[in-house]
């Protein structure tokens, strides 16, 4: 028998363990999370070993020949600046990657906090939480983005990880809204359940009422929702880099595709400069969305009932 | 006669019904409990019968204070806990328990057995770790369950056995008083006898007090000393479970009774009932005067009125009713007409 998984921490670690190998083995067994997830191993690791694999530092190796196709020196090529393309696509997944899981998890902690808080206390924090939720969902994200990012993009140059870092939060900070509309409804239905008010007739108080029966059944939801926001701000994070507020010292695939139109590779028919970033923002938020999709046929019962 | 454990004043709850956006203004007022007073002595228990709406759970939530009362006045262990604030509550929650109706929903999924019947003593600072563990395993032990099945989910259970889980939690910090709010209604036949033995084995043996929610009569009578029958909100007869199982005085409550089947058949041929017509009035806007008299087959003029006090019937029965049941079991029509057929009310 496993010591008092109850409170211990050690415990705690080794459930938490179990809980991604079942979720894992879940995800396998239907075939969107297995393509998903093999697309997601592949490039994460690509991401990952980026400083290993790529065999020039895009940023730094200008060769001489610009927009030389495919050969046996440039595997894709080269780009405007006769940079080699595919060191740029490794070194590009890597940002384009962080910036999205980084932002898409600061929006699952601000909107499952804001979520569980307005679904709880409900009253006045309620609708006060609302109203901003609200203002949140309506705004158009492109201008907004873009206007906060401008505003921003010098003082950001001195921050830790630079330009990336303020699209990170600029990217977090516009796409909790959802998350938190969706845990909300889940706690106002959690906290009618026999098991809350069974806790509050034990004296429990509010927080540990949260703490240990809300949260525990609205974080798979919140997982899930992550998962399928990931995709949302790797996207997002392609279109601000594409229209120039992405960080020339960390070049992500949007970053590249916006070199790549501004030195006319469109035009000229170099397409080993725009296809592989491209493709590769496919591909991930492809995955991430299979993946998530899996996820939430998982968390949500009824979804797998109509899988049959 | 002992000092009551529970004394219930006047107890109202009104659930006020508002619409509007902004400006919410009231708009009518759902009369749950209206104006209830009972007296739970020490070691009794008391059982509280009533149809599905009648206000029974809500009353169960007032006293273990879930609801706020409107009015009216609870104590517990001869101190007013009406007003108490939830860090007030929180020593006197010791001493008060609840088992609740739904063993699939009262039970947290995603916590571990022992997990949720050490969260009282989690709660309440009772101990550390190995202390709780071995608490717990002795109140499954108790409770007739596996203390080996201390790490399993509540999913890997049946019924009647979260129900186990849900009375060994409620037994956690040695409570003196437990309030089971219909607590074997969602179990199969055979179950409930199992647990309202286990129930009354627990009653001797911690010397507990209960006090009983259900719709059942037969439930209730088998595990009450004192029996309250409640109907849309009020409490409409009283008394120890002989007195209104051998002659019940209120209308309401002898239809209750005539409806239970009589497993003789020639017993049952020449038995009496009577039937209710139509359903329990809406308690936002309940009948004047006695609320039972739209269905009651007794009813006079006086009845739609005037409300009807609480009567003795010798010893502790007490119904609230103008015209009481005469003659039980009822034999013929007769007995149960209005007396005076020319007072009708229409």
């Amino acid at each position: 028998m496993a010591a008092e998984p109850a409170i211990s921490a050690a415990g705690g670690t080794a459930r938490a363990l179990a809980a991604t190998r079942r979720t894992l083995s879940l995800i396998w067994s239907s075939r969107r999370g297995r393509i998903g997830l093999s697309i997601l191993v592949v490039f994460t690791l690509a991401a990952l070993l980026s400083p290993v694999l790529a065999p020039e530092d895009p940023t730094r190796d200008f060769g001489s020949e610009i927009l030389a196709p495919p050969s046996s020196d440039h595997l894709l090529g080269t780009d405007g600046n006769g940079a080699d393309v595919l060191s740029g696509v490794l070194i590009g997944a890597r940002v384009s990657m962080a910036v999205g899981f980084a932002a898409a998890i600061i929006s699952g902690v601000i909107g499952a906090f804001v979520g569980v808080v307005s679904g709880y206390y409900g009253g006045w924090i309620d609708r006060t939480l609302t109203a901003i939720d609200d203002w949140f969902l309506v705004i158009p994200f492109l201008p907004f983005a873009i206007v906060v990012a401008t505003a921003l993009g010098r003082v950001a140059d001195d921050w830790p990880g630079g330009r990336v870092t303020l699209l990170i939060i600029v990217i977090g900070m516009l796409s909790w809204a959802g998350t938190s509309r969706l845990v909300r409804s889940q706690v106002l239905s959690l906290k009618e359940r026999q098991f809350v008010e069974r806790a509050k007739a034990l004296g429990a108080s509010p927080g540990w009422i949260v703490r240990k029966h809300i949260l525990p059944n609205v974080m798979p939801l919140v997982f899930a929702n992550t998962v399928l926001i990931v995709s949302a701000t790797i996207l997002a994070e392609s279109t601000l880099a594409f229209v120039g507020l992405g960080d020339p010292l960390r070049p992500s695939w949007g970053t590249m595709l916006e070199k790549a139109n501004d030195s006319g590779a469109v035009a000229t028919g170099a397409w080993w400069f725009f296809l592989p970033p491209g493709i590769g923002i496919v591909l991930v938020v492809l995955g991430f969305t299979l993946v998530g999709y899996a996820i939430e046929e998982i968390v949500n019962p009824r979804l797998r009932e109509r899988r049959g | 006669m002992t000092e009551p454990i529970l004394r219930i004043t006047d107890v109202v709850k009104h659930f006020p019904v508002r619409r509007g956006i902004i400006f919410k203004r009231e708009i009518g007022r759902v009369q749950a409990v209206d104006g209830v007073s009972i007296d739970v002595r020490k070691g009794e228990t008391v059982g509280i019968v009533g149809e599905s709406g009648c206000g029974k759970s809500t009353l169960a939530r007032c006293i273990a204070r879930l609801h706020d009362v409107t009015s009216g006045t609870i104590e517990f262990m001869g101190r007013d806990i009406t007003n108490l604030t939830r860090n007030e509550m929180r020593p006197i929650r010791r001493d008060m328990q609840m088992v609740f109706q739904d063993p699939y929903a009262s039970l947290n999924p995603r916590l571990r057995v022992g997990q949720i019947i050490g969260e009282p003593l989690v709660i309440h600072g009772r101990g550390t770790e190995a202390e709780i563990k071995a608490r717990v395993q002795d109140l499954l032990d108790r409770v007739g369950l596996n203390p080996e099945h201390y790490n399993r989910f509540p999913h890997e259970f049946s019924g009647g056995q979260r129900q186990r889980i849900g009375i060994a939690r409620a037994l956690a910090l040695e409570p003196k008083l437990i309030v089971c709010d219909e607590p074997v209604s969602a179990l199969d036949v055979s179950v409930q006898a199992q647990i309202l033995n286990l129930l009354t084995d627990l009653q001797r043996d911690f010397d507990l007090t209960y006090v009983f929610i259900a719709h059942d009569l037969d439930v209730v009578r088998h595990v009450s000393d004192r029996v309250y029958v409640m109907y849309l909100g009020k409490i409409v007869e009283a008394g120890t479970g002989a007195e209104i199982y051998g002659h019940p005085r209120h209308p309401y409550a002898a239809s209750l009774l005539s409806a239970v089947p009589v497993p003789d058949p020639v017993l049952a041929r020449s038995k009496q009932r009577i039937v209710l017509q139509g359903d329990v009035p809406s308690p936002l806007n309940p009948p004047s005067g006695c609320r039972f008299h739209p269905r009651c087959p007794r009813a006079q003029v006086l009845c739609s009125s005037d409300e009807p006090q609480a009567t003795s019937f010798g010893g502790e029965h007490l119904a609230s009713c103008h015209f009481p049941v005469a003659r039980w079991p009822l034999a013929d029509p007769a007995d149960i007409r209005r007396p005076d057929p020319a007072a009708t009310v229409e």
